[in-house]
């Protein structure tokens, strides 16, 4: 826990601001253009949830990466950054589809789910061949800056296929 | 005499504008490869190609002793410190707070001087005016316009001031040089235009922690405080004036440098490897058949261009980068690419949402997050133009070659 007390007592209120702020700012733009091209508040309950599952999953990496001998310090922040973009895109990919295509004569949701599924997946593919094949140069804090990343965006990116299918589903 | 007479030529101008196209982008993608590669700089005396890296990291820890225990002071004092710091672009900043002292840690590639004129000094600035009773002209003190014990306070001091605009002035000599004009708070503006008045065509002073900068009004509406000519020190008195108000005064205890430990990489291998590093994921993509060969070999155009034309932006504007972060950009770059290719439906979604993510981490974003913001913009922005101009040269080069 020593990192996040550290954090807690030591960060300035300007850095709460400025960070909590951009990353609220994203979410609720996320949420607000979701629910303009969807008219559809089930879709805005997943891309909530998967935020969340990827801000878990960064805090627990975090929390492990601690107990590592690995320095952690400012540039640990920026997996931040990195899992917002990846998971982003990716919803973004996904309700363009949704968009476009909804008001197609044979449009159906299994087709749409089999669409997500499959670019998720080719998706985390890349992420992987992409964060893997760039690792080999990198040690230390910057190789777990890519660790972490590929763990929270590429596990949020695959539950949020889960979620799609049992709320839309449904 | 007979005429000669030529055969009608019939052109085919669009045929001939397509050549004139594939012509000018075959060499516009060569160039760009060129200029991205390493080493390529060595090829032309005209232009340097290097790359601007900014990895030289400095690290030191400073101890300022505060003149206040108050919780609140300490807290803004740390938060303004922060934001000074963050504005002027300072990679790594941590301050703690020990009792009624402040350490603050630094890992940056910036200038040490202006580095440490940000943290240095409170800049609490007020504008004072001269005592009757002290003889300004006097040679055997010719300190004295600059002593802040002979001026009087007055109502403006950070409070009321709402920016200080720094902008290039005609000065009295002719030339040009920075003078930051004072903006107020609409509540003071009466008091301040009759201050003017009062004072026009005469000294008054503006008190920065304890020291005066004589300045002269040479009419009543406009309060010009006279800056540096040095460009780079510009920027630094900007965010001093500009960065919020110090609610205490500090002074610097203790200062000590401190080891850097950053991987250090060198950044022909890493422009290399990352080539070599698609060509295997896209000969991995190939063979596991995950795409079909046609969008494989767009795919990779397409990464390989985006690569060469960041780069290419890189070399030519000579932006500082350091070389983890190109690495970082280049994990974005080709994931943003592959994306942007294969999802020809929201390929303008995408880029929209790349470019909205960048804008508000560039503004918002502290430390590395705002460098990466910043650099993000680029990159969606290289992303998009590269799968465009990427997907129009193949579509022409197989129409061409289809013939």
């Amino acid at each position: 826990m020593n990192i996040f007390i550290n954090i807690y007592r030591n960060w300035t209120v300007y850095e709460w601001c400025f960070l909590g702020g951009s990353l609220l700012l994203i979410f609720l733009l996320s949420n607000l253009g979701t629910y303009l091209l969807t008219k559809d508040w089930k879709f805005n309950k997943i891309v909530s949830i998967t935020y969340a599952i990827s801000a878990l999953i960064y805090i627990f990496t975090i929390f492990v990466l601690q107990f590592l001998p690995i320095p952690i310090s400012h540039l640990s922040t920026t997996p931040l950054l990195l899992t917002v973009l990846i998971v982003t895109i990716n919803w973004t990919t996904f309700i363009s589809y949704y968009a476009k295509f909804k008001n197609r004569k044979n449009f159906t949701i299994t087709e749409l789910l089999k669409e997500q599924k499959r670019d998720s997946i080719r998706n985390i593919v890349f992420l992987t061949l992409a964060i893997l094949s760039t690792s080999i140069f990198l040690k230390g804090e910057l190789l777990a800056v890519m660790f972490v990343t590929f763990l929270s965006s590429a596990i949020s990116i695959y539950l949020s296929t889960l979620l799609t299918r049992k709320f839309i589903d449904d | 005499m007979a005429r000669i007479r030529f055969k009608k030529l019939k052109v085919n101008w669009k045929q001939f504008f397509n050549y004139v196209l594939l012509i000018l982008l075959s060499s516009g993608i060569l160039l760009t490869f060129l200029i991205a590669l390493p080493l390529t700089e060595r090829l032309s005396d005209i232009q340097a190609f290097d790359l601007n890296i900014a990895d030289e990291f400095w690290s030191k820890e400073y101890i300022l002793d505060l003149k206040s225990e108050e919780n609140s002071d300490i807290r803004k004092t740390k938060s303004v410190l922060f934001k000074r710091l963050n504005d002027y672009g300072v990679e790594e900043v941590s301050i703690y707070q020990e009792d009624s002292q402040l350490r603050v840690v630094v890992e940056a590639t910036k200038p040490q001087d202006y580095v440490e004129e940000l943290i240095r000094n409170p800049y609490r600035y007020s504008i004072v005016t001269r005592k009757e009773e002290i003889d300004f002209e006097d040679e055997e003190n010719q300190l004295a316009p600059y002593l802040e014990e002979n001026y009087d306070e007055t109502l403006f001091d950070t409070k009321v001031f709402r920016n200080i605009y720094i902008t290039e002035l005609p000065n009295s000599s002719g030339g040009k040089s920075y003078f930051g004009i004072a903006k107020l708070w609409p509540g003071k503006l009466g008091e301040f235009k009759s201050f003017l008045q009062e004072y026009k065509e005469k000294y008054v002073g503006v008190n920065i922690d304890g020291f005066v900068t004589p300045v002269y009004i040479p009419d009543d509406t406009i309060f010009a405080i006279p800056l540096s000519d040095d460009k780079g020190r510009i920027e630094i008195m900007d965010i001093l004036y500009n960065s919020g108000n110090i609610p205490i005064s500090y002074e610097l205890k203790e200062q000590k440098d401190l080891e850097v430990k950053r991987l250090s990489m060198d950044y022909i291998q890493i422009t290399i490897a990352l080539f070599v590093s698609i060509i295997a994921i896209y000969l991995y993509l190939y063979f596991s058949k995950t795409y079909s060969a046609d969008l494989i070999l767009r795919s990779l155009f397409t990464t390989l261009l985006s690569l060469a034309i960041f780069l290419l932006v890189l070399k030519i504007r000579a932006l500082p980068i350091h070389t983890f972060i190109i690495l970082i950009d280049a994990v974005i770059l080709i994931a943003l690419t592959n994306i942007v290719q294969q999802n020809d439906e929201s390929r303008i979604s995408v880029s929209v949402v790349a470019l909205i993510i960048a804008t508000i981490f560039s503004i918002l974003g502290i430390g590395y997050l705002k460098i990466l913001g910043s650099h993000l913009m680029l990159l969606s922005a290289t992303a998009f133009l590269s799968v465009e101009i990427g997907n129009l040269y193949i579509d022409k080069v197989s129409n061409y070659l289809k013939k």
